[in-house]
């Protein structure tokens, strides 16, 4: 026995000594691999600011990873170290959405937590009540050529408490319908934009398009972009088409137990469990690949239409028995009260969201700025959009969009809702009203 | 390192008798010397263990009894509120259950099953091999990697409803919670690890001396009979082996739950594991998160006890 | 039941074993070869139910957008690092711990190995809020520091002293009694003349800290952030497109690549392993 363990161990130690040696030979190779923005992130903990001492270094959140936007958010930095020379650099550091909270939070903690972030309106009131942000108001309102007014009042009211201004929105786009042509064309039935046409746009009509697509061709007919059944938010344009909210204005009372609430959600619990034209929780269907009739996903992710093998079109998402509506995203850039840099922090946001700049980040993301909202900003050099097709949701955005809901209390309440639906409603045969009641008996506890 | 090698080391120290002191015994007497001696050398790695474990189970207890905002850095004494909502948490009363269900079950049936291959794959059958190498590949892969690829194979209208709709069944809602996504997980972890266990086992079986086994044969001994009585009592330390890796992997469920369903529907497959990482680093409830710990740690430090027991009453062979 | 069995009852006997085994390695290897077909598919294949059991067209170009998508290589590199430093820093701290435990024995040592023995069962899960917080303290956030010390001191090194324990106590009582009239300092009777004996369980020490390093997520998932110094099972769990969007193809790619070396290691060594197996006494 001693012999057979020796033999297989000796085996596995040579499984550890290649190991150790390809150890060695890739990290004398690490240096050609290519590095992204984040690459200088952890020499920036050995060295916290200003190691050099000519000024300051300044970090800055963000959880894109799209080489062209780090590229365009690098070269603005570089243009106001150029006028700030206290300031010796702006870095920013991409991370994922849901490494946020944790990566602000641990910042805060060991005292080193970045000076600036994008935020996403889900937590403006989680950061806004904790104290954790730094009033722009003052500094913006005295920043010469900001042009203050020129921010749409309404687009900014989830950052705004009295007269205080918490953070700046540069990206507020609305939830959009993309369709494959191709697929409906070879069903022979209505598209999206023969509907459009008729002047009969809604839920209903599409829910029974999508149907069809899926009796015809055997496809799935919607696919929510992003939604897996664990991000309630990616219902908003049923709910909001529908007039219902998980929760009242100032969310304080649980809402989803309301009729409109269940006819909304009945809607799609139908498309999944009786019509099947839409995806099953768990089930992944790619629509970018050509696998759906039509998802509903931000502006910004219909990049993903660069490699498609199909035709497509871009349309505002269907109107319900509450009218023409349009769900609006959007994430804000804050200054950290817990930073070091406060100061010039906020002086760096206020050159970042300036006129030209703001422009400049138009073509990546949609703006709050009334001088910028228009199609042919938001189109830009895109080869994917056009201006025909990003009017409607520009007028949308502008007059009948609809900012998502926020909680106070937002991680947890919206880690309630999302599973309090998951398990009470995405089943077969939920008595809807019924299941709702129970989602509100779960979320109410949590607002405050 | 092979045979030879290995015999030629270890048969002088077998075969030479010891010169041995004429006041020797055993265990010789503790002398100073011996005892600076050990402390140096048990030095680095135990003072290492107990600071950073003792500071982290002190501070995961201390935090416990607070109330910890991390956004805003508040931390208020809260006393013993965050175990009292432990027991008026809804969500605890599936997450212990799962909890107790994959310690239970893998530790059980994981060890039962070890043995049991090993015993088929002691077998002199042509083609062994084979099979003795294919049980062992899922060890060689990592348990994300595993998870993702069952994740893949009980997707809705994956490869495990294409083989079951082959029979004419309806596709299953394998990952939509109950006990058969408990089920499926514990296929998960199970035939990740088992190929480790079995080779453990099987070195333990071909070391059963073969005139044990042949003098029970003679005396009319049946095949039941000698593996109870022969070769259960020969391999028991391996079963206990196999026992605790066992005990101590059924934790690790938390990758699979984390990449399978994320504990849902609800938390209709959360684990207390995950439940710890879930309400700490995705809700930041770092207080609630910290009773959740300590109640995992105690539980933990219960079920080491239990075993120290059962390895006194059960293993047959104990050189200490 | 004895050996000259023979005759139509010991075929079926051996029928069924042969089934048993089948379905069982089909249960464990079929899942590989899922994701390796899975990894040349293309992202529509990849979802067409019932599925296809190979892939149509080969897709080759999945495995070059694993290094498009993340330094992958680099990934693999943190990987091997802190697997040969958790290895290294476990038998450092375990084998002279274990040689302490059982043949130094110094007073209270039975109760120091039982402290130790509660490492072996104290998941990470209990302990991770705290080392969080600690890490942050000692700037080791988004570093790979907490993967190697954090973890080759509260988890590896306890089960590495109790297996080390366990192989040194095997030894004949009187052993290094001899080795020291013989003349041999305390420290050379261990390492030179104890250490050799229990090359086997050492060996099983290396097996077990690699494994151990080599397969942690929870660690990684919340140490590391920079994609730059993730490590290969978190890395695993980020192929997807500037959206957020997974790109299953490409994942299972990437697994394959995750996995192919240490298949391709055991298969060379596997001839060790089975000749040891045989050589183990099938018949003694």
């Amino acid at each position: 026995m001693r012999n057979l363990r020796s033999r297989m161990l000796a085996g596995a130690v040579a499984v550890a000594m290649l190991g150790a040696l390809a150890a060695c030979s890739s990290e004398s190779g690490s240096d050609e691999t290519p590095t992204s923005a984040s690459g200088d992130a952890s020499a920036s903990t050995a060295a916290p600011s200003g190691s050099n001492g000519s000024g300051v270094e300044l970090h800055m959140t963000v959880w894109t990873s799209d080489p062209d936007s780090l590229a365009m958010f690098d070269s603005i930095g570089k243009a106001f170290v150029e006028q700030q020379p206290a300031v010796s650099a702006v870095k920013f550091d991409s991370l994922t959405l849901d490494q946020l909270d944790t990566v602000i939070t641990t910042g805060i903690q060991s005292g080193n937590p970045p000076d600036l972030s994008w935020l996403p309106v889900e937590k403006s009131l989680e950061y806004i009540h904790n104290d954790a942000l730094v009033d722009l108001a003052p500094a913006l309102k005295e920043t010469n050529g900001y042009d203050f007014e020129d921010l749409v009042p309404r687009l900014q009211e989830r950052w705004t408490v009295g007269d205080a201004l918490y953070g700046v929105p540069f990206s507020t786009g609305a939830l959009v319908m993309a369709f494959n042509k191709d697929l409906y064309e070879k069903a022979g039935i209505k598209s999206p934009d023969d509907l459009i046409a008729e002047g009969n746009w809604t839920w209903d009509s599409f829910r029974e398009i999508s149907k069809q697509l899926h009796d015809k061709l055997g496809v799935t007919g919607y696919v929510m972009n992003d939604f897996d059944y664990k991000n309630w938010t990616r219902l908003l344009p049923i709910l909001f088409a529908y007039g219902a909210s998980p929760w009242n204005d100032d969310a304080t009372q649980c809402s989803a137990d309301s009729p409109e609430f269940a006819k909304a959600i009945q809607l799609y619990h139908d498309m999944v469990y009786t019509d099947q034209s839409a995806p099953l929780p768990g089930q992944k269907v790619d629509f970018w690949g050509g696998q759906a009739g039509a998802t509903t996903a931000f502006l910004g992710s219909m990049n993903n239409l660069k490699d498609a093998t199909f035709k497509y079109d871009i349309v505002p998402t269907p109107a319900g028995p509450a009218g023409d509506t349009q769900a609006l995203g959007q994430a804000s850039i804050v200054v950290l009260a817990a930073g070091k840099n406060k100061d010039l922090a906020t002086e760096f946001l206020a050159f970042l969201t300036n006129k030209a700049n703001a422009e400049t980040m138009a073509k990546f993301y949609p703006p709050t700025r009334e001088s910028l909202l228009s199609a042919k900003v938001l189109v830009g050099r895109s080869t994917i959009l056009t201006e025909d097709m990003v009017q409607p949701i520009v007028d949308a955005t502008k007059e009948t969009g609809k900012i998502f809901p926020v909680a106070v209390d937002d991680a947890k309440v919206a880690d309630a809702l999302n599973r309090s639906l998951d398990t009470n409603i995405w089943k077969d045969g939920v008595d809807i009203p019924d299941a709702l009641t129970q989602v509100c008996a779960d979320v109410q506890p949590l607002l405050k | 390192m092979n045979r030879t090698d290995h015999a030629a080391v270890a048969a002088p120290a077998r075969v030479r008798p010891p010169r041995v002191r004429p006041s020797s015994k055993n265990r010789p007497p503790r002398d100073a010397g011996r005892n600076v001696f050990g402390y140096s050398l048990l030095a680095p790695g135990v003072l290492g263990f107990v600071a950073v474990g003792g500071t982290a189970l002190v501070w995961v207890f201390w935090l416990s009894l607070h109330s910890v905002n991390a956004l805003s850095q508040k931390k208020t004494f809260v006393g013993l509120d965050n175990y009292v909502r432990i027991f008026h948490d809804p969500d605890m009363k599936t997450v212990f259950p799962n909890t107790a269900f994959f310690v239970v079950l893998l530790s059980v049936l994981g060890t039962v099953a070890a043995v049991a291959l090993a015993v088929l794959l002691n077998q002199k059958l042509a083609g062994i091999n084979f099979f003795r190498s294919a049980i062992f590949v899922p060890a060689l892969v990592t348990m994300v990697a595993w998870a993702l690829v069952w994740h893949f194979i009980v997707q809705p209208k994956g490869l495990l409803d294409g083989i079951t709709g082959a029979f004419g069944l309806d596709p299953m809602p394998w990952l939509r919670g109950g006990t058969l996504t408990l089920v499926v997980f514990a296929v998960v972890q199970m035939t990740k690890n088992v190929g480790v266990n079995v080779i453990i086992m099987l070195a333990a079986l071909q070391s059963v001396p073969e005139d044990l086994l042949e003098a029970a044969r003679l005396d009319g001994a049946g095949a039941w009979a000698r593996f109870r009585h022969i070769v259960v009592p020969q391999i028991s330390p391996a079963i206990l082996m196999v026992f605790m890796l066992m005990v101590t992997g059924s934790f690790k469920v938390f990758e699979i739950v984390l990449l399978m369903t994320g504990g849902g529907p609800g938390v209709q497959s959360s684990v207390l594991s995950f439940a710890i990482y879930h309400e700490a680093f995705e809700l930041n409830d770092i207080g609630y998160a910290s009773s959740l710990a300590v109640i995992l740690f105690l539980a933990v430090l219960a079920l080491t006890g239990i075993i120290w027991q059962l390895r006194k009453r059960f293993v047959y062979y104990e050189s200490d | 039941m004895n050996r000259t069995d023979s005759g139509p009852g010991q075929a079926a006997r051996t029928g069924i074993r042969y089934l048993v085994l089948a379905a069982v390695s089909l249960l464990l290897v079929g899942p590989v070869l899922w994701m390796v077909s899975a990894s040349f598919k293309s992202l529509n294949e990849i979802l067409v139910f019932p599925p296809t059991i190979l892939p149509t067209q080969f897709r080759w170009d999945n495995y070059a957008r694993i290094f498009e998508l993340q330094p992958f290589g680099r990934q693999f590199g943190n990987s091997l690092l802190v697997m040969a430093a958790v290895c290294i820093l476990t038998v450092v701290l375990s084998l002279p711990a274990g040689y302490a435990l059982a043949r130094v024995q110094p007073v209270a040592s039975s109760i120091i190995f039982v402290v130790l023995l509660s490492g072996i069962f104290l998941p990470p899960e209990a302990t991770i809020i705290p080392l969080f917080l600690l890490a942050s303290k000692l700037g080791w956030i988004n570093t790979l520091w907490p993967l190697i010390i954090f973890t080759a001191v509260l988890t590896t090194t306890p089960i590495a002293t109790f297996i080390m324990r366990q192989a040194f106590l095997t030894l004949p009582p009187e052993f290094d009694e001899a080795a020291t009239i013989d003349g041999a300092g305390r420290m050379r009777t261990m390492l030179q003349i104890s250490t050799p004996l229990v090359r086997p369980s050492l060996a099983s020490v290396v097996v077990i800290s690699c494994w151990y390093s080599w397969n942690q997520f929870l660690e990684p998932l919340v140490y590391i952030r920079d994609v730059n110094l993730l490590t290969v099972p978190v890395a695993l769990t980020r192929f997807t497109d500037t959206y957020g969007q997974p790109l299953w193809n490409v994942q299972m790619a990437a697994t394959t690549v995750s996995v192919l070396p240490v298949l391709l290691v055991f298969f060379f060594a596997q001839r060790h392993v089975v000749a040891g197996l045989a050589a183990g006494g099938l018949k003694a």
